[in-house]
């Protein structure tokens, strides 16, 4: 089964799409992207013994709530890849609209129980509306640490909270199990959130982060925290266009400790997943343990290569500092 | 006191060996740890969740 076309294909079986080809248009292009986020909910219904088939409506209301977040997302951060550059910014508000509906359509028109249809729109729901409040504290762009929290709480979590709930659910799960899945994924949300914010800081030429001074996790930190270079790094972020100033600031974030941090926080979330991830019993759990596994991999392969501790004395370690 | 500047306050006081192996990373060279990130597939998932919009 090829997912992007099932889900396209399920898709365009509502009367809409036929309507508004357009719709039809940004559906398909989307999919081309192969997404693998679309993939979320058919992993989870898997690892309960379900066909994927069965989740194709779950993947098809994550896939249509993704293409209106990023119908408006693009807006807010003026990303020269939006969709409103060619059509408008009025039109692509419009079509956001029409996606995030199309989503609970999705879920409301499948073959599932009532209950699970229920359940199911109702996560969809609430991780729009999560997201489009974390959207307007972002556009805010916070600037201390516990701001920086509750924009990732509010924004990157419930998604992936959703992505994994909706599997859940259409893999027929009890509701309690669904509710721990939920919480599995806003904390896989987390520390995707995490390494999108090292790729963004690290990367040359100087990221759109950057450029329009939002607050990632590596730059709240060198411009926050007492550390002997941090007036040098605040001055350097004034002109960072320039690649001297950007290799410079890149390797105080490096000096100071902000790529540890980043490191430390991305472990502490891994180990609060593996928690839950022990007191569920799924009938194939090692899809689920290998999608959390995937985003520690790198750094345990970062620790092995500067022939640093080995991972399970790192990750008891990590738990003492946690409790702390 | 915030999460950050108590994990900077204790980061070089190498308590521990996960504070040691934490605080290596400080000395790595910038250009390395750049490559070895997009060697480890860092980048790949930043680009992916970048345009997720979601994220970032």
């Amino acid at each position: 089964m090829d997912l992007y076309q099932s889900t396209v294909d399920y898709l365009l079986d509502f009367p809409i799409f036929g309507e508004w080809r357009d719709m039809e248009l940004i559906l398909r292009r989307a999919a081309s992207e192969r997404p693998r986020d679309w993939e979320l909910p058919i992993i989870l219904c898997q690892a309960f013994g379900v066909s994927p088939k069965k989740a194709i409506p779950a993947s098809a209301a994550l896939a249509c709530g993704q293409i209106s977040i990023i119908l408006v997302d693009d807006m807010l951060d003026n990303d020269p890849r939006g969709e409103y550059h060619h059509i408008g910014h009025g039109s692509a508000a419009n079509f956001a609209l029409a996606f995030q509906a199309a989503g609970v359509d999705s879920i409301l028109g499948s073959r599932s129980s009532s209950k699970v249809r229920r359940e199911a729109a109702n996560s969809l729901n609430q991780m729009m509306y999560r997201t489009a409040f974390g959207q307007e504290l972002d556009v805010k762009n916070p600037n201390d640490e516990i701001s920086y929290w509750r924009v990732v709480e509010n924004k990157s979590a419930p998604f992936y909270g959703c992505a994994f709930q909706l599997g859940a659910l259409f893999g027929e799960a009890p509701t309690e199990t669904s509710d721990s899945l939920k919480r599995l994924g806003g904390l896989y949300g987390e520390m995707i959130q995490i390494h999108d914010d090292l790729n963004d800081t690290m990367a040359e030429p100087a990221n759109p982060d950057w450029l329009q001074k939002r607050k990632t996790l590596p730059i709240l930190f060198a411009q926050t925290v007492g550390h002997a270079e941090r007036e040098n790094f605040v001055r350097l972020c004034q002109n960072i266009t320039s690649a001297d100033a950007l290799q410079e600031a890149q390797a105080i974030l490096i000096r100071c400790g902000a790529i540890s941090y980043c490191i430390d926080r991305l472990l502490h979330r891994h180990q609060a997943a593996q928690a839950i991830l022990d007191k569920i019993t799924l009938p194939s759990k090692g899809t689920v343990d290998s999608l959390i596994d995937k985003l520690v991999a790198p750094v345990y392969k970062l620790f092995e290569t500067l022939g640093l501790q080995p991972q399970r004395d790192v990750t008891a370690s990590a738990a003492v500092s946690q409790a702390r | 006191m915030d999460k950050m500047q108590s994990f900077y306050d204790s980061l070089f006081q190498f308590e521990t060996p996960y504070l040691k192996a934490l605080a290596a990373i400080t000395r790595g060279d910038r250009k390395q740890l750049s490559a070895l990130l997009s060697d480890l597939g860092w980048q790949s998932w930043g680009e992916q969740s970048q345009r997720t919009g979601v994220i970032g």
